[in-house]
Order: structure tokens, then sequence, then C-alpha cells
């Protein structure tokens, strides 16, 4: 995937995100705490306790590495859905564009013009506070850029003549779809679906930041919820707060140097659209 | 084999041009025959009207016979089995006719495994066995290779086997020698040499490639086939106007060229001979629409031959 020649960037998007992963693999053998263990609250960070305790004497650092767990499992798995039912639709509305066609349009043009975190809020706010209803309501919203990005690629492929050609050999809709369209735009699934990880991942940390979440799981929003609301902001008991806000923002990072520099590297494509 | 009765076909757009204009063809069984056109004569656009490709926006009124039934009365599903299997498409080789993701060997054999004919496990056979009849070179390994590292000719022939993959007995090819220079030529016509056994129906405006493959000659101009012969006949000695300037255009008959333009499509509402413009026989009786005059098999579309 990476060749020689790239920049660094996408290499160090992959180190912290390979990372990450690997804090949320090993969390049980890393963390010094099991992260529910309550003991004494509102500790400064020491030798026993690394980043201190939370307002329930819970271990910050121990709570940050099972934290990782979670809210990489939130954003991989809503960007999963997210660029599947975005990549369907986008294929198939730019394919047929028809009346098919424009029915999808209508409904993902209606997705992008409603305000997405008021209604990821109010989705989470009316379902029970869980980690599947968080993923719900992300992927509720989300799945309209990708469906519309998609359809164009897939306008501008549909008139290649290879495309003509297989008709003409009476091969199928639902083949010309997914075995030649497809591959023609994977690239751009790719480079879509890594972006949407780390906007999943951002919304997550939103969400569990306001309260949303549910009160048990731990995610780096949910910590950062805590550290507000029982005044560890107010304290400013920084090694509370800080942790998990760099933990997103390097995650977030790492996402979008693999998004937006791991592009291009397809020599075949870069020849199509030569010729 | 093939029978095109009064076909025409219309686009919509905000006027109406008309890309054919009732055009009939008898296609036998075996036999190899040429369109030839100038650009924008509408000879690819009665190719993919036969095989109902053109978009939804395009008109198309007459019949294609094929075997005992009317194309145009097919269910969609009908020409899906149609296609590849019976009626297959030879495009030209120049752009993107294969799909520049997929390896060649999948490509070629895709027809066979699309109507059912072979499992995708004897597709790499397959397409070595196909690749093979049109001396591709290295087989074996060029069927895990992409398109881009194929050279225009070598596109081609594999067009052709992909073209052919399927056994369909009834072969239109577009343009089959477009962008390739003459060496290569020689190759696509080695390839079409070895499909003679099969029914052919090939539109080019290459004069050298349809003297050396068709066995009749059918001359389009401005959206009419103006003449319809034998090869020999139509080479040794043209009828219309049209025909004889394109035969001395040829280089080795003295390369003379043709003066003008063909019309573009939306200006011929007109009635009349559509040649009259670029004509050096023309009479006042041109002004209106010229009869078709048989020979036999042979048609012309002059008044020149009327009495």
């Amino acid at each position: 995937m990476l060749n020689k020649k790239t920049s660094l960037a996408p290499k160090m998007g992959m180190l912290i995100l390979m990372f990450f992963v690997a804090v949320a693999i090993f969390a049980p053998i890393i963390s010094p705490y099991d992260p529910n263990t309550i003991t004494s609250p509102y500790l400064k960070p020491s030798r026993e306790h690394f980043l201190g305790t939370n307002d329930i004497g819970q271990d910050i650092f121990s709570e940050l590495i099972y934290g990782a767990r979670l809210s990489l499992f939130i954003g991989f798995f809503s960007a999963f859905i997210v660029t599947l039912v975005g990549s369907v639709l986008g294929i198939v509305s730019g394919y047929y564009k028809g009346i098919v066609g424009r029915i999808i349009m209508g409904v993902t043009n209606i997705a992008l013009v409603i305000p997405s975190l008021p209604l990821t809020i109010v989705l989470a706010a009316y379902m029970q506070a869980s980690i599947w209803n968080i993923i719900i309501a992300i992927c509720a919203t989300s799945w309209a850029g990708t469906a519309r990005i998609i359809r164009s690629r897939t306008l501008q492929i549909r008139e290649l003549p290879f495309i003509k050609i297989e008709h003409a050999l009476g091969v199928g809709n639902l083949q010309i779809m997914f075995a030649h369209i497809l591959p023609n735009v994977l690239e751009v699934i790719l480079i879509k679906g890594t972006l949407a990880v780390s906007s999943a991942m951002l919304t997550e940390a939103g969400l569990s930041f306001l309260g949303l979440s549910s009160s048990t799981a731990k995610s780096w929003g949910s910590i950062l919820h805590y550290a507000f609301f029982r005044n560890g902001v107010l304290n400013n008991y920084w090694w509370w707060y800080m942790p998990p806000i760099i933990c997103i923002s390097l995650c977030v990072l790492g996402f979008m140097l693999l998004g937006y520099h791991g592009k291009g590297k397809n020599k075949t494509t870069n020849k199509m659209e030569l010729t | 084999m093939l029978a095109i009765k009064d076909l025409s076909v219309e686009f919509m757009t905000d006027h109406k041009v008309k890309a054919v204009d009732r055009v009939s063809l008898n296609i036998r069984k075996g036999t190899n025959t040429t369109i030839i056109g100038e650009t924008g004569s509408g000879k690819s656009v009665l190719i993919l009207s036969i095989l109902r490709l053109l978009p939804p926006s395009a008109k198309i009124t007459g019949k294609v016979i094929f075997e005992n039934s009317d194309l145009f009365q097919m269910s969609k599903k009908e020409t899906e089995l149609i296609r590849g299997r019976k009626i297959s498409y030879i495009p030209q080789g120049s752009g993107n006719a294969l799909n520049p993701l997929l390896i060649i060997g999948y490509q070629v054999a895709e027809p066979m495994i699309v109507h059912k004919m072979i499992t995708k496990k004897q597709a790499p056979q397959r397409s070595i066995d196909l690749l093979k009849r049109f001396n591709l070179g290295n087989e074996e390994r060029r069927i895990h290779d992409y398109p881009h590292t194929l050279s225009g000719g070598m596109k081609q022939r594999v067009l052709v086997a992909m073209g052919i993959s399927a056994g369909a007995g009834l072969i239109l090819a577009d343009e089959p020698t477009k962008g390739l220079d003459k060496s290569r030529v020689f190759m696509v016509v080695d390839c079409f040499q070895q499909l003679k056994s099969e029914t052919i129906l090939c539109v080019t405006h290459d004069l050298d490639f349809a003297q050396v493959i068709g066995d009749y000659v059918a001359v389009m101009y401005a959206a009419q086939i103006v003449e319809y012969s034998k090869k020999d006949d139509f080479f040794s000695k043209p009828l219309h106007p049209y025909s004889e300037a394109l035969i001395n255009s040829m280089p080795e008959n003295g390369l003379k060229a043709l003066k003008g333009f063909a019309p573009p499509h939306d200006t011929y509402s007109y009635s009349g001979c559509r040649f009259f413009e670029r004509c050096s026989f023309k009479s006042d009786r041109c002004r209106s629409d010229p009869p078709l005059v048989e020979f036999g098999i042979r048609q012309v579309r002059c008044w020149k031959y009327a009495d």
C-alpha cells in the first residue's frame, strides 16, 4: 500500500494508529489496575497511580488504556457501517441514474442538510444510553457524504467504454456494479472509510462528553465527561482531562494523515485517467 | 441470419437528429459484411442499436430479425441472454475498452462465466486457450496482467478473444482497427481471418481492412446506406459517386482527397440526395430523393442508375 516515494505523513499516521491499536488489544496486560477498582478519589499523579485517580478513586491511566478499546471499536465499527451503506447506495444510485438514483439521492440530500450533531444528540438522548445507540446515532447521519462521493465517481466510471462492452457481452447489472465498478471506486471508499473512523471517534467523544453514552462504559469521551462534571477541569487537574484529549487528537491525526496522504498510489487508476 | 428492416434511429435532443435513416441490410450466415463510412455517418449507432445499447433518448423504429425473432420485441432478460452468447460485440481497443483494474484473464473469460458455460475455476485455462488462438504470446503469464501493460494491438486481440469467448455466432465489430498503425492492423486482420467461419458485421473506415475482411461491403453516407455490393465488384467498379470517390482516395489509387465534408446530422432533414453538395455528377433531379436501384443483390442509391 505504501511505496518508497510516499512522504512521511502516511507512515506517521500508520505508526500512531498501530500504537493505539496495540494498546487497545493488550489493554489487560499493559494497564496497572482494573479501571473499575475503587481506591481513594482525587489522587494526584504518583508512582502508584501514574495519572492519579478520578472522583470515585479509579486509576485514570488504566481507564485511558481501556478507553482506547471502546473509542477505537466505536470508531471502526460505525465507520464500517457508514462506508458499507454509503458505498452501496452511492454505486446503485450512480449506476441507475433514473428514478432509483433520484430517490436515493433525494434521501441522501435530506440526510446531508440535516445538521448532524444536533440530530445525533437528539437520537442519543431519546434512545437508552448505550454504546450501540451511540453507534446507531453516528451512522444515522454520516453515510450521506460517502454516498454522494461514491455516486459521483460511479457516474464517471459508468460512462467509460468498458461498461458498455460488458453490457454488449451480456453481463448483468449486479455483476457490472460489484465486479467492475466497485474495484474502480475502491480507492475512494478506503479513503472515505479512514476519515469516517476519525469523525466517528470525534462524534463518540462529543456524545460521551455530553453524558449521552452508557454511564459505566469507559471511553475517552466519558473520562472527559467525568473530568468536567466532577470538577476536574475546575480544579485544573490536568492529569485527568488532558490525556484523553491528547489521545483523541492523536488518533484523529493518525487517521487524517493516512486518509489524506494515503491516496494516489494505485498505478492502474492513474493510468486510466491518463488514457 | 440477421435481417435489418427499415431501421431508423433518432435522437431526441433539442431538435431531432436522425443518425440512422431507414437502413435495410441482410447478413447471410457465414459471411463478413463491412460497413464503410466517414466519422459521423451513423455506422456505430447502427451497430449499437442492434444490441439495444443506445441511451434511452434514442428512438428506434424498424425491425431487426435475428434467428426468426425480432430483437426489439424482446424483454430485457432475453436480450441479456442473447448478448455475448448469440450476438457478440468487439469494440475498438483504444481507450478504456478493458476494465483497468481487472486482470485480462478474468475479463476474457467473464462472458463465459456470466452465461454459466464454465465455472470460475476453469476461467484461467479457457482464457489461455482463447488467447493462444490469437497469438498473444506468453499467454500463461499474460492472463495475470492488467490491461495497461498491453500495447494497443494486444488489447485489440484480447478484445476479440473476449468478444468471441461465449461462442456467439454473429459478431458485431466497431472499428477494430481504429488508432492502430498499419503493422498492427495486420495483426487484427489475422485475428479476423481466424474468425472467417463466423458471421461478422464490421464497421470500419479503413478501406484496406474492408478489402481483406469483407465478403460484402455497404457504404454508409449521412445516415443512409448508399451502396451495397459484393466486395470484389465494389473495389473494381464502384457505382455510387461517393464510393468511387472513396476508392480513389486510397493511396494505391492516387490518394485523391474528397472535397468538402460529410454533412452534420442535424442539417439533412432536407429532401434530395445527401451527397449533392459534393457530387461531380449532380443534375437537377438529384434535388429529389434518389431511388434505390437494384442489380441482383447489388444496390445503389443514385439517380445515375435510375434509367
